[in-house]
């Protein structure tokens, strides 16, 4: 008989999948302030990604429930990385969010296996999207910071 | 070819930071250097590895005919093609047969390929984006851990090549 899993081990396609709702849980906060700040024209982009955001957090609540384990909550309070006072910064803030994603998606990628690899490249890739729609212009190893240049 | 040669291994964590100034999340990083999981993989790494940069050269072969026979673009598709080498170089097993050799041997037939109206090159341009990022999403599923990740990475950035090609058509 064994046990379910009641932490997750570094390195683990479980704690990956918890590093990635977590960052899901970040992003949606998030993307209520650049909901707030980011102007008329791009609220219909800021309402998506949102809602993008939304369906991979369920998912990976599915997911994590799926490897026997207790989703991560969200924290109760997030402080942004940096002021968020206008729509330039909403935009950055966006784009920061997406980046952020991104990589723990590829972490996921690099853990999990099967059917959960194969979702978490699809979601790498969404996040890369974003990212360039929100910032114009894109990066050679979207999700990887270490090749970050 | 010894372990931690291998140019996905160089990278090591696919992610080592955390959400800077307090958006903190829990820190996954990668497990450990991949030289260790990578050990009796290396030999379907070797070779996936080695056909992604086939393919980037490959690309970048396309990028540059397309370039060739359109001026007017060459501003536009030059940050996209610094991308693409970069990946040739990531991909790239130190002591393989370099990419370039391909590129120069079949770059008369790539010029080929690049049809005349500037709009319609820039959609085949896309359209050979997407058919390598697809293929790429499909390969990593039987990639090492590394290499996986870095093949979803590669994917993700042509995907977004295909974005700013169509969004320029």
């Amino acid at each position: 008989m064994t046990s379910p899993p009641t932490a997750s081990a570094p390195g683990s396609a479980l704690a990956a999948a918890q590093a990635a709702l977590a960052a899901e849980y970040a992003a949606l906060y998030g993307y209520g302030v650049v909901g707030a700040r980011v102007g008329a024209g791009r609220r219909s982009d800021a309402r998506a990604a949102y809602d993008a955001h939304r369906a991979q957090r369920d998912a990976l609540t599915r997911t994590i429930h799926g490897l026997h384990a207790d989703p991560v909550a969200a924290a109760p309070a997030y402080a942004l990385p940096f002021p968020v006072p206008d729509q330039a910064a909403a935009v950055r803030l966006a784009a920061y969010l997406e980046d952020r994603i991104a990589g723990t998606y590829a972490d996921l990628v690099r853990t999990a296996r099967g059917d959960l690899r194969r979702d978490a490249a699809a979601a790498l890739r969404d996040a890369a999207l974003r990212a360039v729609r929100w910032r114009g212009s894109g990066t050679a190893f979207p999700g990887l910071i270490e090749r970050a240049p | 070819m010894a372990p931690g040669t291998t140019p996905w291994a160089r990278s090591g964590p696919c992610r080592r930071a955390v959400l800077a100034g307090g958006l903190t999340l829990p820190l996954a990083a990668c497990a450990g250097p991949l030289t260790a999981q990578n050990e009796g993989e290396n030999d379907p790494g070797l070779a996936l590895s080695a056909r992604a940069a086939q393919d980037s050269s490959a690309l970048l072969a396309r990028y540059d005919a397309t370039a060739a026979a359109h001026p007017q673009l060459v501003a536009q598709l030059s940050p996209l093609r610094a991308q693409v080498f970069q990946h040739i170089k990531a991909f790239t097993v130190p002591g393989a047969p370099s990419p370039s050799v391909f590129v120069s041997a079949s770059a008369p037939a790539v010029a080929r390929q690049v049809p005349a109206d500037q709009g319609q090159a820039l959609a085949a341009l896309a359209a050979t984006e997407q058919r390598l990022a697809d293929a790429r999403t499909a390969a990593l599923q039987e990639a090492p851990p590394g290499l996986a990740c870095l093949l979803a990475s590669v994917a993700a950035a042509g995907a977004c090549h295909v974005l700013l090609l169509q969004d320029s058509a």
